[in-house]
């Protein structure tokens, strides 16, 4: 009695439903979409490339900043004069692949290129561990044009967390085009210079929507939006950057208690480390 | 033409591909923005809005085999914030009355028919955006809970819920619309006698 019951209520459900979706799918089916609407979304394509092209070239290739782990993020762009932007996509595994210090001759071998490094600082700074990881050079239509491993060594003091990415200088980078960091404060270390500055970073959704106050930001070099994270997240960065013999250092903190001199001083600890 | 290829295309950056998408799903996706928006201009805009963002972001899309979730998940989103600005909530008075009107003779089965429309369109808007989202998917676009499930980002018995009270409520009208529809046929036999 209660099966038939439960029969005869599923099949009037059924019907119910067919009758519901015929009146919806009825209702609706003479609207088309008119040409003038993809007039419109072609002009709004076009303004947006212009806008982010325009966008681009406030970065900076050297703004490095890997902000979530295990995932493959925009970390900065590469203007060359001429041929368009390039992004740079990086990424690594959360979990470390060496936590000796002593190990960081096999991270060299992993990446093909040998790098300078101190397993503790002046101001108690320690070594955490090594992670490697992947960064690529892609073209605007997606295609990658060059990639290479990456060497990440982190340091912790108190709870805080600094971390040095180094990479290869890509060919990409050298040119006219490629815009400076403005930054806070600099130091002559022999030959080398080591510059210093904050950046504001802001990772949104794929879909985020950029304000009034992100398009201000986008003038400001040292303002740095990427895309990728599911939520947005807000946080400043400490970035101490260099380059030595065709490698490209970026001593790198968010949120820290340090002040920018001291990380220059660290700065300055590597590069007289002769490692 | 094979959809996956398309999006391996527009990825590739090809705009042929991208229009090929367009006019694919231009359609589909101006209806289902009517009956979530309620408002032609509403819909005109979420699906300008959602192709731009589906161009500019296509480099996300891992799958090239999820297109249309994707672009689904993305024109909800639209539309949800659309929902948060308009506050419209009743359809306008153009859109749906459109295809009834031919040439001036309106019969009764069309009236009927039209009123019905009517009636379970001012269901649906009664429903706030999210049932609504649900209730479009499921009659409109006939996708099952856990297709829904994933476009709009909840659990399948959250959509189970929503289509439970839904469906509900859109029963109700069509109850009433039987009732009042046959008043309405009887009355209108009467006057045509």
């Amino acid at each position: 009695m209660g099966e038939k019951r439960t029969r005869t209520f599923c099949k009037s459900r059924k019907m119910e439903d067919a009758e519901i979706r015929e009146i919806l799918c009825g209702g609706v089916a003479h609207i088309e979409a008119p040409d003038s609407l993809k007039q419109k979304i072609d002009r709004q394509i076009s303004a947006e490339l212009m806008k982010e092209e325009k966008r681009m070239k406030h970065f900076s290739v050297k703004k490095v900043v890997i902000g979530v782990a295990a995932a493959s993020l925009v970390v900065g762009a590469v203007c060359i004069a001429g041929s368009g932007v390039r992004y740079i996509m990086g990424g690594s595994s959360a979990f470390p692949n060496y936590t000796e210090f002593s190990d960081l001759e096999k991270a060299e071998a992993d990446a093909g290129y040998e790098v300078k490094a101190v397993e503790k600082f002046a101001n108690g700074y320690a070594f955490r561990d090594i992670t490697i990881g992947d960064e690529s050079v892609v073209n605007e239509a997606g295609q990658e044009e060059s990639s290479q491993k990456t060497i990440h060594i982190g340091y912790e003091k108190d709870g805080e967390s600094i971390t040095l990415y180094i990479r290869g200088v890509y060919p990409q980078e050298t040119g006219e085009a490629q815009q400076e960091p403005q930054y806070d404060r600099t130091l002559q270390v022999g030959e080398v210079q080591v510059g210093f500055h904050k950046i504001m970073n802001k990772f949104v959704p794929p879909d985020y929507e950029l304000t009034q106050e992100d398009e201000k930001n986008m003038e400001n070099p040292n303002f740095n939006l990427a895309y990728g994270s599911s939520e947005v997240e807000l946080n400043t960065g400490f970035s101490t950057l260099w380059e030595e013999n065709g490698i490209s250092y970026d001593l790198y903190g968010t949120d820290l208690s340090i002040s920018g001199e001291e990380m220059l001083q660290m700065a300055k600890e590597i590069i007289e480390s002769g490692h | 033409m094979d959809e996956s290829k398309l999006v391996r295309d527009m990825k590739a950056g090809d705009r042929q591909a991208f229009d090929t998408l367009y006019e694919t799903y231009k359609n589909t996706l101006l209806r289902m923005a009517y009956l979530v928006s309620g408002s032609m201009e509403d819909a005109e805009d979420i699906v300008q809005e959602t192709f731009v963002k589906c161009y500019l972001h296509i480099g996300e899309l891992r799958s090239s085999t999820g297109f249309q979730s994707w672009l689904f998940q993305i024109m909800y989103r639209t539309a949800y914030r659309y929902s948060k600005k308009s506050r419209r909530e009743i359809p306008d008075e153009d859109a749906g009355m459109r295809a009834d009107m031919t040439d001036g003779v309106t019969s009764l089965d069309r009236v009927l028919q039209s009123e019905m429309q009517r009636m379970i369109q001012s269901a649906v808007y009664s429903l706030d955006f999210k049932h609504r989202a649900v209730t479009v998917l499921f009659y409109y676009n006939d996708m099952s809970v856990r297709e829904i499930a994933r476009i709009l980002r909840t659990t399948e018995g959250t959509v189970k819920s929503r289509l439970f009270s839904a469906r509900r409520k859109l029963g109700e009208s069509l109850g009433q619309l039987r009732e009042g529809g046959r008043d309405y046929g009887r009355k209108a036999n009467t006057y045509l006698l």
